[in-house]
């Protein structure tokens, strides 16, 4: 038994990546359905959005790209759910280069499919520009000097959502949706805090402890955190009769819990193997 | 010595300063040449991309040219970056046909549009009975010209009138059916999803080898690693959502988010106020010239 867990530490590490990549196509293949209860970050998100004045200009920043879209996109799909059900014109951009594919994607299934709106007048996607922070303090400024055109080619001065948009306190509410830098750390310190416009953003998990104290000192109202996050969202939306869809995330979080539970077995395996290895080593 | 060490000290000195004062009079005229300086930057950086392009060639060119280790892999970096070029400047796709009349064979037209489009013919029927001046664009989007002057001549040959357009340069970025688009849904993007999936097979072994109970630390740390990890996902509210009132603090999901809301933020707060004074003090030395390292000075 002794050799049996002086062996665990050992094991190959393909039998561990074999493993987790059982636990995480099972629960996916057949889903357990396990319940999703809103935290109170999430809630928080979801009441401010909820909270916005009806009619309001919401900007939304799609600051991510494909290698996080599993966690973030689901989040953006329930997000432009809740405002677009709400009725709010949605002014998107983006300060990663590949956001703009996202957005895209995002836009083209909730604004265009679902709810069939108007581009240019319910929605508009301004694109990507390089600059990072440079560019959420230039929208501070002045919307079209940063952006003279939208990601189609029109000049945005044409375009019946960005009449009386000057610059960025012209909108009611910032949602960030972000990967890392530049995401939402910047979209505070440039553009919500200094102008105090109400802010929310959904970010990866591990992005959240570096976001965090911003929620916990007021600047910003609550946080989508990853993909569990994400599922709440969802959860909040269902609840609230936006959509009868499941969504990405709800169906992805049996896989993830399984996931979590193996890696904590694996961890207690490993500590038993290591103490076995330890005692023996003191016995000799 | 002067154009290579005074100017842009003086330069530096006088746009870290601007901004600065910048940010505690917004008025003018330190509030306009902020703006400025800011889409100067914008400039600069769009330049940075170009210097970042021609860097990565130099050195993937380097590595292929004198066969160093792995050079196949510089081959593939290198033709990926030329593909890419290739798709945004020179070859576009995104070709498409407009229908402006449906004629009188419209059953059969209604038939080869919900082919195309994978649409039930009732569908179509309605979308395209009745079509406005400037026609309806039928949203299949060829890469290639030959695919959509196919599609249009089956349309006149039912009768219906129809004439072939492309996606404007510009919007074949994100135009679909374009060969841009084509590189990032089915390239780029499923190879950046890889590499990051990857990372829950190396946490999950180096988790397995590393995390162990060697001291008190290491204790607290995996007890809080452990609770987060299961407190977060919906098992955790399974687990524990028989607990009484009582223990609810106990509650998996509760012990996780007082985890992350006071500890882990207290840390997260003394680290973020350490690295904000640092960089004040890094800035100061750099507006008063004392750090040259930009410069390439000691």
């Amino acid at each position: 038994m002794n050799t049996f867990l002086q062996k665990l530490d050992s094991v190959d590490r393909r039998v561990i990546f074999l493993i987790i990549a059982v636990v995480v196509i099972l629960p996916l293949i057949f889903p357990l359905g396990l319940p999703v209860e809103p935290t109170q970050t999430t809630i928080d998100a979801f009441d401010a959005i909820k909270a916005i004045p009806p009619g309001a200009k919401v900007l939304m920043s799609f600051d991510y790209g494909p290698s996080t879209k599993p966690e973030i996109h689901p989040m953006s799909i329930a997000v432009l759910r809740h405002l677009f059900h709400k009725g709010h014109p949605v002014i998107v951009m983006c300060l990663w280069p590949d956001g703009l594919f996202m957005a895209k994607e995002a836009l083209d299934q909730v604004a265009l499919e679902e709810y069939k709106l108007t581009y240019g007048r319910d929605f508009v996607n301004l694109g990507y520009r390089p600059g990072n922070e440079a560019i959420i303090k230039g929208i501070t400024q002045s919307f079209e000097a940063n952006f003279t055109m939208d990601a189609m080619g029109t000049l945005i001065r044409e375009l019946p959502i960005m009449k009386d948009v000057e610059n960025i306190d012209d909108v009611s509410f910032i949602i960030n949706m972000s990967a890392g830098f530049p995401g939402a750390v910047e979209w505070i310190q440039y553009a919500a805090d200094p102008h105090k416009i109400p802010m929310t953003s959904g970010n990866t998990s591990i992005q959240v402890n570096e976001v965090l104290p911003y929620v916990k000192s007021g600047q910003m109202q609550g946080i989508i955190a990853g993909m569990p996050a994400a599922a709440e969202y969802e959860a909040l939306i269902r609840r609230a009769g936006m959509t009868d869809e499941m969504g990405e995330a709800t169906s992805s979080m049996d896989a993830q819990s399984i996931a979590h539970l193996v890696i904590v077995l694996f961890i207690v395996l490993g500590n038993i193997s290591y103490f076995v290895k330890r005692k023996q080593e003191k016995k000799y | 010595m002067l154009l290579k060490r005074y100017i842009p000290l003086a330069i530096v000195f006088l746009v870290g300063s601007v901004t600065l004062i910048s940010w505690f009079i917004p008025h003018r005229p330190f509030g306009s040449l902020e703006i400025h300086s800011t889409q100067w930057f914008d400039i600069i950086a769009s330049f940075a991309m170009i210097l970042g392009a021609l860097n990565l060639l130099k050195l993937q060119g380097t590595k292929i040219v004198q066969r160093r280790k792995g050079w196949l892999y510089s081959v593939a970096a290198v033709s990926g970056f030329f593909l890419t070029l290739v798709f945004a400047f020179l070859m576009k796709g995104g070709h498409y046909v407009v229908i402006s009349e449906v004629g009188s064979n419209s059953a059969e037209v209604y038939q080869a549009i919900g082919d195309q489009l994978n649409l039930p013919f009732g569908v179509v029927a309605g979308q395209y009975e009745s079509l406005s001046e400037n026609g309806k664009t039928i949203p299949k989007y060829f890469y290639t010209e030959r695919g959509a002057r196919a599609f249009e001549s089956d349309l006149n040959s039912l009768g219906a009138m129809t004439a072939h357009q492309e996606v404007a340069w510009g919007g074949h970025l994100q135009g679909s059916g374009t060969y841009f688009h084509w590189l990032f849904s089915y390239v780029f993007t499923p190879l950046s999803a890889t590499m990051f999936a990857l990372l829950a097979f190396f946490v999950a072994s180096a988790s397995y080898r590393a995390f162990k109970i060697r001291n008190v630390e290491a204790t607290v740390l995996l007890v809080a690693g452990v609770i987060l990890m299961i407190g977060r996902v919906p098992l955790g509210h399974f687990l524990t959502s028989w607990f009484p009132s009582w223990l609810q603090w106990l509650h998996l999901p509760n012990l996780q988010e007082w985890i992350y809301q006071y500890p882990n933020v207290a840390g997260a707060r003394a680290i973020m106020i350490g690295i904000a004074l640092g960089l004040v003090g890094t800035s100061l030395r750099v507006i008063l010239g004392i750090e040259k390292s930009f410069m390439g000075e000691k």
